[in-house]
């Protein structure tokens, strides 16, 4: 999202959509702000060096900018609505979400339309330290990454994880399908790896590694969409 | 049930401890150490001299039934490369989480 020809692509999609439910690009603006002005009040290292150039560590810095690239075109929305384009074809009873900071819109859709769970890792503390208000009655259970590691975390007709939460382990995604149900959905976002996954010689970045973990397990179909940081779709037979 | 702390930074510590066991460093010195320190020691442990390895090479690839010849890095030094990327990023965010995860006691305690 550097360059004018991608803001032209995503003009032209922009026109002939209409989602459902996705919240406006001003609402990310606000959230992200909130969770921005909030690492700021702790003694976090910002510096370059200590963050990267890693959208993992700078998101909310990163979305909290209006005129941001990601803020001032269609992107981000095209890519948000990717996964709830999912979400509502596949109607789950039961969901497992890793990001509902990342993706505040599609969770409180989630909270709203299936018996959710959310795990606890720091994007459910900034939902209940910072996001909640009594404009959504929130109603979820929460799991532990422990318990996805020891496969005691239940069974989910929708998994929504990003990459960042298993790229240290990508076996860990074996974990997580095998808490996806039959006939369940699972997505993973930011798949790509910074793009490496398109790469000469790809097979040495961990996203090539995190597909044929997916790959060898039986009973599954397993897509992949290029777009902006890559989706990953698991179909359980 | 609500987010827990406790769990969270346990999780993450752990990752740490991990990749600081990679780096020959001492996991109980999580306290002291500092991210320039293991970034460094990252750097050192996957060091990729191009003076030894090239890093240009051109390969054949088929792409559709049509070979082309196309740019890339050679395979010993994307590996290389990638290991490096691999440890760095994944230092670099447990270390950001678990300062996120620290805040997150704090404001408890």
């Amino acid at each position: 999202m550097n360059n004018n020809n991608d803001q032209l692509y995503y003009s032209k999609i922009e026109k002939i959509v209409k989602y459902k439910s996705l919240g406006e690009i001003q609402d990310t603006v606000d959230v992200s702000t909130k969770i921005y002005e909030y690492n700021n009040t702790l003694s976090l290292d910002q510096r370059r060096e200590a963050l990267g150039n890693d959208l993992a560590t700078r998101f909310f810095d990163l979305f909290a900018k209006e005129d941001s690239a990601w803020n001032t075109s269609f992107v981000s929305e095209f890519y948000a609505g990717y996964a709830e384009m999912l979400y509502l074809a596949a109607k789950p009873a039961k969901t497992l979400m890793t990001n509902p900071a990342f993706n505040y819109e599609i969770s409180k859709l989630m909270n709203s339309s299936t018996d959710l769970t959310l795990v606890n890792n720091y994007q459910l503390d900034y939902l209940e330290n910072l996001l909640q208000d009594n404009a959504v009655n929130w109603s979820y259970n929460t799991v532990t990454m422990q318990d996805i590691e020891n496969e005691t975390a239940g069974t989910y007709d929708f998994i929504f994880l990003t990459m960042f939460e298993i790229y240290h382990d990508v076996s860990m995604v074996k974990n997580f399908c095998n808490a996806l149900n039959s006939k369940g959905t699972m997505l993973i976002s930011y798949t790509n790896d910074d793009a490496r996954l398109y790469s000469a010689e790809n097979e040495y970045s961990q996203a090539y590694e995190m597909h044929q973990e997916l790959k060898s397990i039986s009973g599954v179909n397993v897509y992949h969409s290029p777009a902006i940081t890559g989706h990953t779709v698991v179909i359980k037979d | 049930m609500a987010f827990d702390a406790q769990k969270n930074i346990e999780y993450v510590e752990k990752q740490l401890a991990y990749f600081m066991m990679i780096l020959g460093l001492d996991p109980n010195s999580l306290d002291t150490v500092t991210i320039d320190e293991l970034l460094d020691a990252a750097r050192d442990f996957s060091k990729v001299n191009r003076g030894q390895i090239s890093n240009i090479y051109n390969v054949v690839e088929n792409i559709g039934n049509t070979p082309k010849e196309i740019y890339a890095g050679s395979p010993e030094y994307v590996f290389l490369k990638n290991q490096r990327i691999f440890l760095i990023l994944s230092i670099r965010r447990f270390w950001y989480w678990r300062q996120l995860a620290l805040g997150a006691l704090n404001r408890e305690q």
